[in-house]
């Protein structure tokens, strides 16, 4: 009868865990049937919201003219700061990122009002008639500029390990360079939207598509000056995230919360697509310079590297997202002696913000731009580089003090070079560009090594409720938000393990402040690793009690759950039967479940702790042509080898990788962020802003998972996968410049993007139009 | 006026510039179909339609298509895809193969496939679609979390399920079927569709026709009140108090396009819409009176012969790729390049011309081509421009008040041609840099050359300097000439956001190189075919 139990289980286990199971809506999607946020039903007596936006980058407010704006057809209302009852400042650690501009303004299309009226267009038509009088100032716009004006918008940090000058100085090589990172636009597919509805109390009900339900819920009550039970906010999915949806989301469900509680109706805030890409922050531009010593095999002696960030202007998630920078500095090298520095600085852009990755992709892609300099510099294979400075076990302690254990990137690298035939490749890559004249190769693998955990120590933390209903039906609530990561997928598999029930018995649901509250974004790619444990401890308490029952009416005591039954060995009972049993003997089926992440700790100051519970690690090999005639570019291999612990979903993870990928390309080739220099985004649309398509994925794209349990109690030992397979296309900017190098010379510049324009450039050697001088 | 959605009847009213989407997503509740970008540029939106009963459905962005264009027709949305409980094959693949992730995107990439699979089906079976046939069939969709890798693999699955019959007459249509109503809609686009199909020989409208169908115009005026009733009678009844100001207008013939540009002068012509449509939906601008001529059956066929064509100004981009594919191939590989299937499919060759964008990828390629503008007044009285003289400006053309185009006119299809475009991205991207070039030899010697560009000027045009340069010369020479200075001499580009001038030049003289190596017979691999072999 063991044994039978036993094997029940297992089979639960296989039903569930480790199956790669379509996304839990996957049905509601190919139909049409699952709703986002723009598809709330709505009242017929609606109002939509538009903003009339600053017309400069900076200057002072002398005048705002609202006549001609509430004169028009439809309108119901007009806000301005002087309009919120509470709060105008609505930023998600520090101070400084507003609702509405107050005296003055400090980017271009920065809001200064906002307008209810009975359509979407009236409100729009309405929004552009306002008139308003700017002494206007000259803008900040680059990196260079705000230092030179010493202008931060939090302070500079630094991770020492050893003297890194010394050992630089003293080492028999030496290289230096600079690299300009541009940003990234997020182009999640929906747009940013939040629907309001007032309620008897003077508080709202907010249906918003946020990665941050409790963050959206707090700043509504700040900016209505209510107690937070006042506000509920819900989120059943997003179509899309990426980061953008973190902090980005509030200002539009404070707005829309405004209009309802003084209107009394429900209100619509969905920004058009223009709106969206002018008004909501992006991901960081760094401008990295670096210089390390290293002796004449290419190991590294010593490395300084300072990365100065364009945070735009106000702090928003800007300390973490240097600092993650900083962390992912090393990617997955001992660097020897160390210096990492930091800058945040203060410009009149939009405040950039979260981004798939959180500032570690512009770290790693200064190191691997290095690396391929030192590679060239003894004229190496930049692989060999790569492998000779992997942490050790006599080197394995990264610049911030972090014990690096678990390495698996060795046997990893080693098996992708095999599997994708890297060394053959790199033979037929050289000979086929010694002869060809105008179309040329490039061939890069490079590693990834990427900390998991928040680095504000505080958010690890996460709450779950499931309610088991008398038909032996379950619903699940956690705190963690679905984007289409498949978080609730895993969860919901999760939670089917556990109870050894069947998949369909689970129905997932919006996170709802209302039902499990103070919730920490779901980000950091800890969705599943902290919501997940969290539904384990509600079920452990749920199955204990009811073991304790059965145990109570006679069962054994090695009660066990597996096969939609539960067993103590000599009986079998159904699901359902002990379900309904509890119920009737008055057995609480509703259960509540809490997780915090163990063992972390990080001191800000010193620059010293362990900010992450484990590294996930991947690689990838990326092959290139490149028409030397204009520099346009295809990749036409990808191969990828990816830790993903012990998968959950393997399909979920897969999906995770080549989508992270693929939007790490784009990144890296074809996204370009250009402001004029009135400080005024120009690539303001999909027409000029261009995401990649299917047509720019190779047809011979190999994944595969590297699965090996992470020796860290994750939930059944799997890892973190959504943000760490973005830096694989890393691989792709590398092996770009690679096919840049003109045989006998030395690597080139290559900007990012790697647009064709800018391997153009990188071709033909013509530094000097490497970059835009015209555009910033 | 009436639209067939997912098989039903419905009403709509609205503006002349109200979209489809906010019909299906404001009016009708159908949120299946999503908002992405209300530009054209990310296929969220897209839905299916077609012309009758008869005709395959085919894909467009409803986020720019005026539902006055679509009287009578039928159009099929996501939530109308699965039948009697059943998910079309693509839905069905899609899951199976982990299609969608958030899933915003998956309804448009779910009809994109399922219009390409009905295109599929009349194709020959044998003739299995390479990966590249997919990609294009979505590249106007974007997607941001999947790295669309299993969207290809679960059109490539679907491929090979038999495929159910969408729309009216299909069994999601009985009901609307069975409702008189809707059985005489569906025989009107039976009618409708037996008209349009006209003989190979009949299609494109020759001088002496054009003469005709003023005649007939002018015939028609003379009815005096009875020519107001025609006018009123091609008036799509949007308006929901039937009067107002600004109405939009649907001819069928040209004698009707005639008087109703006659009765409004300063009525909009609108063909595809798909430039036209973004200064509504990105400007919040409104039309006046439209007038539509993606009815106008008389104005849209295309006759490619050995040396010389004629284009009608209301063909659509896809017709001209079909058409084009034996007899031009050149322009047939270099529409792929063009927008996107959805685009290609609405838009025209004379929305190009009217546009007169600096941009328009049409535009080099018919200055290299020699083409003639036929142009057409209210009356009928028709006129021909060279295209140099055609485009006078930026955005400007020489079309006067109620002028519209007709017919272009092309020939050189004998003689050696090259398109080229340079984007930041392959697909669906709008040119930094296009160039046309087309090469007339006698013997190894270089007889004529048209060298037109795009993208680097305040127009399309003709670079006569560097003609005269080649002219004369071997086709070896030619190859090794360098003309970069001299380029960069005869093109002042602007820096924009797509590229910076330096490259525009630099760009535009190393296409123009290449196409002379290339009509020397050197003939050279691309990055695409690099890609796809080895
Ligand atoms: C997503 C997207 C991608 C695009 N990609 C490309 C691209 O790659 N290359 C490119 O060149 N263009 C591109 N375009 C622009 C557009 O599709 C083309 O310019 C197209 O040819 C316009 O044709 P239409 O029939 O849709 O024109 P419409 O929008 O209907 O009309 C455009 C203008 O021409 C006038 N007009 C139309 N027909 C006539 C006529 N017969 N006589 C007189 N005037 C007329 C109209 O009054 C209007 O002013 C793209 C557009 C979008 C939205
Ligand atoms: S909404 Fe993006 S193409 Fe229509
Ligand atoms: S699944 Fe999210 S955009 Fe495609």
């Amino acid at each position: 009868m063991r044994k039978l139990a036993g094997e029940n289980h297992a089979s639960a286990m296989t039903e569930s865990l480790g199956k790669a199971r379509p996304h839990e809506s996957a049905l509601q999607h190919v139909t049409g049937a699952a709703l986002y946020g723009d598809d709330t039903p709505l009242p017929s007596d609606v109002l939509y919201v538009a903003t009339g936006q600053s017309p400069v980058a900076a200057g002072k407010i002398s005048e705002i003219n609202l006549a001609q704006v509430k004169r028009s057809l439809g309108v119901v209302d007009v806000l301005t700061a002087a309009d919120v009852p509470g709060s105008n400042d609505v930023s998600p650690v520090y101070t400084g990122d507003l609702l509405f501009a107050e005296d003055r303004v400090d980017f271009h299309h920065q809001t200064l009002i906002a307008v209810a009226a009975t359509s979407q267009k009236l409100a729009e038509a309405a929004a552009s008639r306002l008139e308003v009088l700017i002494e206007q100032e000259t803008p900040r716009l680059t990196v260079d500029q705000a230092l030179n004006a010493n202008d931060f918008v939090l302070p500079t940090r630094v991770f020492r390990m050893g003297d890194a000058a010394s050992a630089i100085a003293s080492a028999e090589h030496q290289i230096e360079g600079q690299l300009h990172i541009r940003g990234q636009e997020h182009f999640y597919l929906e747009g940013q939207v939040a629907v309001a509805v007032p309620t008897e109390t003077g508080g709202v009900s907010v249906i918003t598509s946020s990665q941050h339900p409790t963050e959206v819920q707090k700043l509504i009550a700040d900016v209505l000056a209510v107690p937070i039970n006042e506000v509920q906010v819900k989120v059943r999915r997003m179509g899309g995230a990426f980061g953008g949806k973190e902090t980005q989301a509030a200002p539009l469900a404070c707005i829309a919360s405004l209009f309802a509680v003084r209107t009394g109706r429900t209100v619509k805030y969905r920004m058009p697509r223009r709106d969206d890409m002018v008004q909501t922050g992006k991901r960081h531009d760094f401008e990295a310079k670096y210089s390390l010593g290293f002796d004449s095999l290419g190991r590294l002696q010593g490395a300084d590297i300072n990365l100065s960030a364009r945070c735009g202007y106000s702090a928003d998630l800007s300390e973490g997202i240097v600092d993650r920078a900083m962390f992912h500095a090393d990617n997955a090298y001992s660097l020897g002696a160390a210096e990492i520095v930091g800058r945040r600085l203060r410009t009149h852009t939009v405040s950039n913000t979260a981004f798939r990755g959180f500032g570690g992709p512009q770290g790693m892609l200064t190191i691997e731009c290095a690396l391929d300099e030192v590679a060239d510099h003894l004229h190496e294979d930049p692989v060999d580089i790569r492998l000779i400075n992997l942490y050790r076990p006599d080197a394995c302690f990264t610049p911030y003090g972090q014990e690096v254990t678990d390495f698996r990137l060795r046997p990893m690298m080693e098996q992708l070079i095999t599997d994708a035939r890297y060394r053959e490749r790199r033979a037929e890559v050289t000979a086929f560009n010694q002869t060809s004249t105008y179309l040329r190769k490039g061939l890069a693998l490079t590693p990834v090594k990427f900390g998991v955990a928040f680095t504000a120590t505080h958010l690890n933390q996460a709450g779950a409720l499931i309610h088991i209903y008398t038909d032996g039906s379950v619903i699940l609530n956690h705190g963690g938000t679905e984007m289409g990561q498949g978080l609730l997928t895993k969860v919901q598999q999760v939670l089917a393990g556990a109870f050894g029930i069947t998949v369909d018995r689970i129905k997932v649901t919006a996170a709802a402040t209302d039902r499990v509250p103070n919730t920490s974004p779901t980000a950091a790619s800890s969705g599943t690793d902290l919501n997940a444990m969290a539904v384990l401890d509600a079920a452990e308490t749920l199955k204990q009690r009811l073991s304790s029952f059965l145990i109570s009416q006679g069962a054994g005591s090695d009660i066990r759950f597996g096969g939609d039954q539960i067993t103590d060995g000599q009986t079998v009972w159904s699901w359902l039967d002990v379900i309904q049993r509890a119920y009737l003997n008055r057995v609480s089926l509703s259960a509540t479940g809490f997780y915090k992440t163990p063992d972390i700790y990080f001191d800000k100051e010193a620059g010293r702790g362990r900010p992450f519970y484990y590294y996930a690690f991947g690689a990838a090999c990326t092959e290139v042509v490149v028409d030397s005639t204009t520099g346009e570019h295809r990749v036409t291999q990808v191969d990828i080898l990816h830790d993903v612990g012990r998968s959950i979903n393997p399909a979920i993870d897969r999906g995770q990788i080549e989508g992270g990928f693929v939007q790490g390309m784009g990144w890296l080739t074809t996204e370009e962020l250009l402001w004029n220099n009135s400080g005024e985004l120009m690539s303001n649309s999909p027409s000029n802003y261009k995401i990649p398509t299917a047509f720019d994925v190779p047809e011979r794209f190999n994944v595969a998972l590297y699965q090996k349990d992470n020796p860290e109690a994750t939930v059944y030992h799997s890892k973190a996968v959504g943000e760490p397979p973005l830096m694989l296309a890393i691989s792709a900017w590398c092996a770009l410049r690679d096919a840049c190098r003109r045989p006998g010379e030395q690597l080139p510049a290559l900007g990012v993007p790697a647009t064709p324009e800018q391997v153009y450039w990188a071709m033909t050697g013509e530094r000097s139009h490497a970059q835009r001088r015209d555009l910033q | 006026m009436q639209v067939v959605v997912n098989g039903a009847v419905r009403t709509l009213v609205g503006e002349p510039e109200y979209t489809l989407l906010d019909a299906l997503r404001l009016d009708l509740g159908l949120t299946g179909t999503k908002e992405g970008c209300r530009s054209g540029d990310c296929g969220a939106c897209t839905v299916l339609i077609r012309e009758s009963g008869q005709l395959p459905f085919y894909p467009v962005n409803s986020c720019i298509l005026p539902v006055g264009q679509l009287e009578g027709q039928e159009v099929l949305t996501v939530e109308g895809l699965a039948q009697d409980g059943e998910l079309h094959p693509i839905q069905g693949a899609m899951v199976d193969h982990h299609g969608s992730q958030c899933g915003f995107c998956t309804p448009g990439f779910v009809m994109a496939l399922a219009g390409w699979l009905e295109h599929q089906k009349i194709k020959d079976v044998e003739d299995q679609p390479a990966t590249q046939a997919i990609q294009e069939a979505i590249a106007g969709n974007l997607c941001r979390c999947t790295g669309y890798r299993p969207i290809l693999e679960a059109a490539r699955a679907a491929l090979l399920k038999p495929l159910p019959v969408l729309g009216v007459g299909a069994t999601a249509g009985q009901d609307a079927l069975s409702d008189p109503t809707n059985r005489s809609l569906a025989e009107l686009g039976l009618e409708r569709n037996q008209r349009g199909q006209m003989n190979p020989g009949e299609q494109a409208p020759q001088a002496a026709d054009l003469e005709q169908s003023s005649e007939i115009a002018t015939a028609s005026q003379t009815l005096g009140d009875s020519a107001q009733d025609r006018v009123a009678a091609f008036r799509v009844g949007l308006d929901p108090n039937g009067g107002g100001a600004r109405a939009f207008y649907a001819p069928e013939d040209l004698a009707s396009l005639h008087l109703i540009l006659s009765a409004l002068p300063d009525a909009v012509l609108i063909a595809g819409g798909t430039d036209l449509m973004l200064a509504v939906t990105q400007s919040g601008g409104a039309l006046g009176d439209v007038v539509s001529l993606s009815k106008v059956q008389a104005i849209q066929s295309i006759e490619l012969n050995e040396d010389s064509g004629v284009i009608g100004a209301g063909a659509t981009y896809s017709d001209l790729m079909d058409s084009a594919r034996i007899a031009w191939p050149e322009l047939h590989r270099f529409l792929s390049r063009l927008g996107s299937p959805q685009i290609r499919n609405r838009g025209t060759v004379g929305g190009n011309l009217g546009t007169a964008s600096p941009i328009g990828d049409m535009l080099p390629i018919l200055l290299a081509m020699d083409a003639m503008v036929v142009i057409s007044s209210a009356k009928g009285v028709t006129r021909q421009l060279s295209i140099g003289d055609f485009i006078q400006g930026y955005r400007k053309t020489a079309l006067n008040q109620s002028d519209y185009i007709r017919e272009v006119r092309i020939q050189g299809l004998q003689d050696f041609h090259r398109y080229y475009k340079v984007s930041k991205r392959q697909e669906d991207d709008i040119s930094s840099v296009s160039v046309a070039v087309r090469v007339q030899t006698q013997g190894q010697c270089i007889r004529d050359v048209s060298v037109a560009v795009g993208g680097v000027a305040d127009r399309a045009l003709r670079l006569a300097d560097i003609e005269s340069a080649f002219i004369g010369k071997s086709l070896t020479e030619a190859s090794t000439l360098d003309i970069s200075a001299l380029v960069g001499e005869v093109i002042s580009p602007i820096s924009d956001v797509r590229a910076s001038a330096a490259y525009r030049t630099a760009v535009t003289a190393r296409l123009i190189q290449r196409a002379m190596i290339e009509a020397s017979g050197d003939s050279m691999a691309t990055i695409y075919e690099a890609a796809s072999d080895a």
